[in-house]
This record gives C-alpha cells, structure tokens and sequence, in this order.
C-alpha cells in the first residue's frame, strides 16, 4: 500500500491487522543468513584496528544519500527536545495504551514528572537502576526549557495516539520497548540495530509500525525492511514480523513491507553496502589521522614518508 | 468570511507595533478574551463540513499535473526543491530578492529573535498554562531549541536587551489573558511540521503549524489550524495561512474547519473558514512561486523588471548608484 494522505486511524489499524500476505519459506531465509553471514565479517575484519561499527536507521540512511559525510568526526551526543520527544513521547503513548491515562499531553507531564523522581530515586539507591537517559538533561533546564521540551514530546506522542484505533488490537500493542541488536558473528566488530514505534500482534505473527521524520526517501522499503532483517538475524524465523508498516505523519505518507525475500534480500543489500561505506570511510579517517600525526603544524612533514627519517627543519 | 476576535481592534495600532510593540500593547485594551477566542475558533456553532475526499486528491493531481514540466527540467544534481511560505513571498514579490536571499545565511535581527521568544512562550503556555518569569522562561526556550537567536540576545547591549523584555513580557501579558488553559482532550499540537512532496519527491512543499487543535478527521472537518504572529499585520499573513491549510489539507486528506491568525501584539485573532475558494487560491499563488522556484533552480536569470515595492531592490538600486 502506498498512501499519500494521512490515513483514518481505522485505516490504518486495519492495514496493519490484515492477514500475511507475503510467505517466507524457512530455506529462503537461511540462504540469506549464510550470504550475510559470509559479506559482513568479511568487511568488519577490514576495520582499523581496535574500532567496532553500529549501523543503525540513522548510519544506513547516511551512507546511502550521503556517503561524504560517514567519514565525518561527529560531536558527542548532545540532548535536545526534538531529540528526546521520541523517547518521552513513547513513554507517554505506553501510559495511554494501558489506560492509565487518556490524553497525551497528561501522559507526557506524567512521564517528565517520573523522571525527575526517578533520579531522585537513584540518587538515594544503591546500586539501583538507572535513569531514563533524558532525566538529568531535563532536570537541569529552567521552567522555559522544559516547557518545550514537553510541547516537543507531546506533539510527537499526540501523532502517534491518534494514528490508531488502540483497542482494536487482539492484545494491548507493546509501545517502544527495548530496540534489536544483531551482533554480527566472527570477532564482533559489526552491530546492526533497529527499532519500531509500536509491536502489535495480528492473526498470530508480529507487525510493526515505524514512525518517521519528514517525507520517505527513495529507499523507504529496505528501511522498512531492515528491522525485519535484524529481527530475523538476531531471534531467527518465528521473529520475522509479517509487515512493517511506515507511517510519516508530517506528510501523511504511509508505505507498507510485507515481509518475504525480497524484502528482506533489499534490506542485506542495503546492509551490506552501507557496511562497505562506513568501513571505507573508517579506514580512511584513520589513514588520514596518521598523516596528520606525521606532520608538523604548518603541514611539512616531520618524517619522511618513504624513508621513515625525521626531516629536519633546518 | 474572516472575523476579527476583538471588538476594539480599531483601536490597536498595528502599524505602530513595528519595533515598539510595548507602546501599541501598553495602550490597546482590544485583547481577546478567552472566551472570545475559543468562540472564535470553535466557529458559529453549525455542524462542521463534512469531508469531500476527492478534493485533496484533486488538488494534489492538479499540482502534480502543473508542475511537472517545471520539476523535470531542475537539473539531476540538484537536491529536492524545498517552499517554505517565506520562500514563497519572496519570490512573489521579488525573482531578484528571492534568488539573492536563497543561499544568505541567516542573520537574526531584534523582531526575529522577539518573533522566536514569544513563539516559545506561546508554545509553554499552550502546554503547561502558565509562565514564571516570561522572558527568562522564552530565554530558556531558545536556550535549547534555537542557538542563533540564543547568541543573539545574550549580544545585546543592556539597553536593547531590556527593551526586548519589556517587550517579551507584554506578549506574553496578551497572551495569558487571550488564551485558556488547553484541555488534553484539545489535542494540541504545537510547532506541528506539515510537508507535501511532489513530482516524486523533487519539490517538498512545507511548513510548520504554531498551533493545531482536534483530533484526525474522521468524516467532518475536525482540525484547527493557529498562526502566532508577533510584529505587525502584514498583507502577507492571510495567504500564509492559507498555505498552510492546504499542506494541511493534502498531508490529511480533509482540511482544517478554521484556521486562525493570532496577534500576539495587540491580542487580536482573525479567524477564517478553510472553504474551497481558500485553498483554490492558495493552491494557484503556491503554484505560481513554486514554478519560478523552479525556474529559477534551473539556472534561468531572474526576472529583469524588479519590482518597484521591493524594498530589498530599491536599497540595492540605491547602493549602486551612490557606490555604497
């Protein structure tokens, strides 16, 4: 299905309940275990040494529209509200699906007024658990900075609650939840991770939403199919969801994968061949590191390159 | 037909507000009350539109259809042409102007960064229903949403730094006494990005909602669409808005029942039904932007006539001819 207005939450709910309508034969999917199995620790082994790849939605998007900028030194992570909205706003959608609460924006100051007693908790615990990794960012902001943060996360959970028919699900769906790991076989040097907005149960297999920024790019089926592919990787066949369904609400685009070979074999495609830019891009920001160790600050060499021997500035 | 939420918005001088809205808030007692502005928005009562569903695929066929000649000769290496209503007017006004400011990097000006604090505290009050101290909680805001405009205000010089609070917390005044606090069943959404993609994704057609309220249609038109403004009515604010109520339209399929325009300034909404003519226009003046958007990107040179009310010509046409 492709839509290109946003549908009713009957719609959509409904899409997302249908039948399977793709079948994934069990000798299928081994073929493409044994192929991935054979091309990513092939390229993880080219990595310098020490260093270890996490390819996610963000690194697979990158190196497919912007290869020019994986080999980027990026900055530290730095929270923001459009950052945290996801996490909060999935929290909140949680707090709304099993009825404790009935509006999101409710569910959000709930969920931010949690946080901050959950560190304080922690501070008193021992060896407790740990804070939601926004808690100690929120709680440093001033009464303005908060405000936004919980405008940011309430119109991000608001889409999201309203893009469903809740109650229409065999069982209540399970919202965010721990994302999926493929740590990828040899000397694990390659994690694949993904994730997906709400997991819900139809007609006895799994189905997933993912819920995206802006407008899907030319390459939203391997995306969607991609957590299909780490599902399949990781837990093995019974975990291949029968759909992921796409939902953008700021266009009010929806895309579906039905999940059988093919879908999966484009998601290893792109897997692989983001795997290959990312390593490249590595490798070469290392070589370029240690040419820059080998020069001086005004960019002569301190060594010679061909004969390893210090050149003297004299 | 477009009502006006303040019975004695005559009286609010608008016009003066341009770089000193603290006087024209100080006088005007044309605030809405919240009782006015809800009323206002919610509309005469009558049963909201029921949707028409061909219409938002007949638009988006229609812009399709035009825009297709336009979209296929941007050249293959040009990223996906993004209009923005800003975009838009500008390049309605002025090809010279619009081309010029395309690639500028954005320099914050006193208004912008009013424009920024005050949005921020419409935004906390739509979500939390109260300030503590206006301009610090707008200063926080921007703190972590906006760092241009964040650098901006802490350059000031103290005079011009106390002005823009003085100024802040008169909008902010206008504010907590124009609007109610926001039920959750309202659904608000603030800041709410809207984009239409087209010709395959070549041209995106966006922008971002201040304020939307009511949940997804369902049959009846079922959402309302705010503008804030913080400077002084322009002629340019009514076809904005109606742009965004067709992003709104072709993103969900049904157009908003009401679309509105808030003056933080002077306290006065100016609410409008989204009916067919409203979004026939908007649907034609986004047309005629976007193909000399495109027209543009395709390297062909702007249009030699400028336009005498382009102010940004006339300084330019200035400096040529004194050597500035």
């Amino acid at each position: 299905m492709i839509g290109f207005a946003l549908p009713s939450s009957a719609a959509l709910t409904e899409l997302l309940l249908e039948p399977a309508r793709v079948r994934l034969e069990t000798a299928e999917l081994s073929g493409l275990r044994i192929r991935l199995l054979g091309e990513l620790p092939r390229l993880a082994e080219k990595l310098p040494p020490g260093e270890r790849l996490q390819l996610g939605t963000y690194e697979l998007l990158l190196a497919r529209r912007h290869p020019e900028g994986c080999g980027l030194v990026r900055g530290g992570f730095v929270p923001s509200p459009v950052r945290a909205r996801r996490a909060i706003g999935l929290l909140a959608v949680e707090r709304c699906v099993r009825g404790r609460v009935s509006a999101p924006q409710t569910a959000v100051a709930e969920v931010l007024a949690s946080g901050i007693e959950e560190l304080a908790d922690d501070a008193l615990r021992v060896g407790g658990g740990r804070p939601r990794w926004w808690a100690r960012w929120y709680a440093s902001l001033g009464p303005g900075g908060r405000a936004i943060v919980q405008a940011e996360a309430a119109t991000w959970a608001t889409q999201l609650w309203t893009a469903l028919e809740w109650h229409r699900f065999e069982r209540p769906p399970v919202v965010g939840g721990r994302d999926d790991y493929w740590d990828c076989p040899g000397r694990r040097r390659l994690l694949v991770r993904s994730r997906a907005e709400v997991r819900a149960l139809a007609h006895g297999r799994s189905v997933l939403l993912v819920v995206g920024s802006g407008c899907p790019g030319p390459g939203w089926r391997a995306e969607l199919a991609n957590r299909a592919l780490v599902l399949a990787m990781a837990r093995g066949e019974r975990s291949v969801p029968a759909r992921v369904v796409g939902l953008w609400p700021a266009s009010g685009t929806v895309r579906t994968c039905e999940v059988g070979i093919d879908a999966l074999s484009e998601a290893a495609d792109e897997l692989v061949s983001a795997a290959a830019v990312w390593v490249e891009a590595r490798v070469r920001a290392r070589r370029e590191e240690a040419g820059a160790q080998l020069r001086g600050p005004s960019g002569s060499p301190l060594v010679d390159p061909v004969v390893g021997s210090r050149v003297d500035a004299a | 037909m477009s009502t006006t939420a303040t019975a004695a918005n005559a009286r609010a001088d608008v016009g003066a507000c341009e770089g000193g809205c603290e006087d024209s808030i100080a006088t005007s007692d044309s605030t809405a009350t919240p009782e006015e502005v809800l009323a206002r928005l919610r509309g005469d009562g009558e049963g909201r539109p029921v949707v028409d569903p061909g219409l938002a695929w007949g638009l988006r066929d229609w812009l399709e259809d035009s825009l297709a000649p336009a979209a296929a000769a941007l050249p293959d290496e040009l990223p996906a042409l993004r209009v923005t209503k800003e975009v838009l007017d500008q390049v309605l006004v002025c090809e010279a102007h619009a081309a010029s400011r395309a690639d500028a990097a954005r320099v914050v000006t006193f208004e912008m960064s009013r424009g920024a604090l005050v949005g921020a505290l419409f935004r906390q009050w739509v979500t939390v229903g109260r300030f503590s101290e206006p301009f610090e909680d707008a200063l926080g805001a921007v703190g972590c949403t906006d760092e241009a405009v964040a650098g901006f205000v802490s350059s000031l010089e103290r005079a011009d730094r106390g002005r823009l609070a003085r100024e802040v917390r008169a909008h902010a005044t206008a504010i907590e006494s124009s609007w109610p606090l926001f039920s959750p069943a309202w659904l608000a959404r603030t800041r709410e990005r809207l984009e239409v993609p087209l010709a395959g994704g070549r041209i995106v057609l966006g922008g971002t909602v201040d304020l939307a309220l009511g949940a997804p249609c369902t049959g009846r038109a079922s959402v309302c669409l705010v503008e804030l403004q913080s400077g002084a009515r322009r002629i340019e604010h009514r076809p904005d808005l109606h742009y965004l109520a067709l992003l709104e339209t072709l993103r969900s399929g049904a157009p908003p029942f009401r679309i509105a325009t808030y003056y933080s300034a002077t306290g006065e909404l100016e609410a409008e039904e989204a009916g067919e003519d409203v979004l026939l226009g908007a649907l034609e003046r986004a047309l005629a932007g976007t193909q000399r958007l495109c027209r543009l990107a395709s390297g062909a040179p702007t249009d030699p006539a400028r336009d005498p009310m382009c102010a940004w010509c006339a300084a330019t046409a200035h400096g040529r001819e004194t050597g500035l």
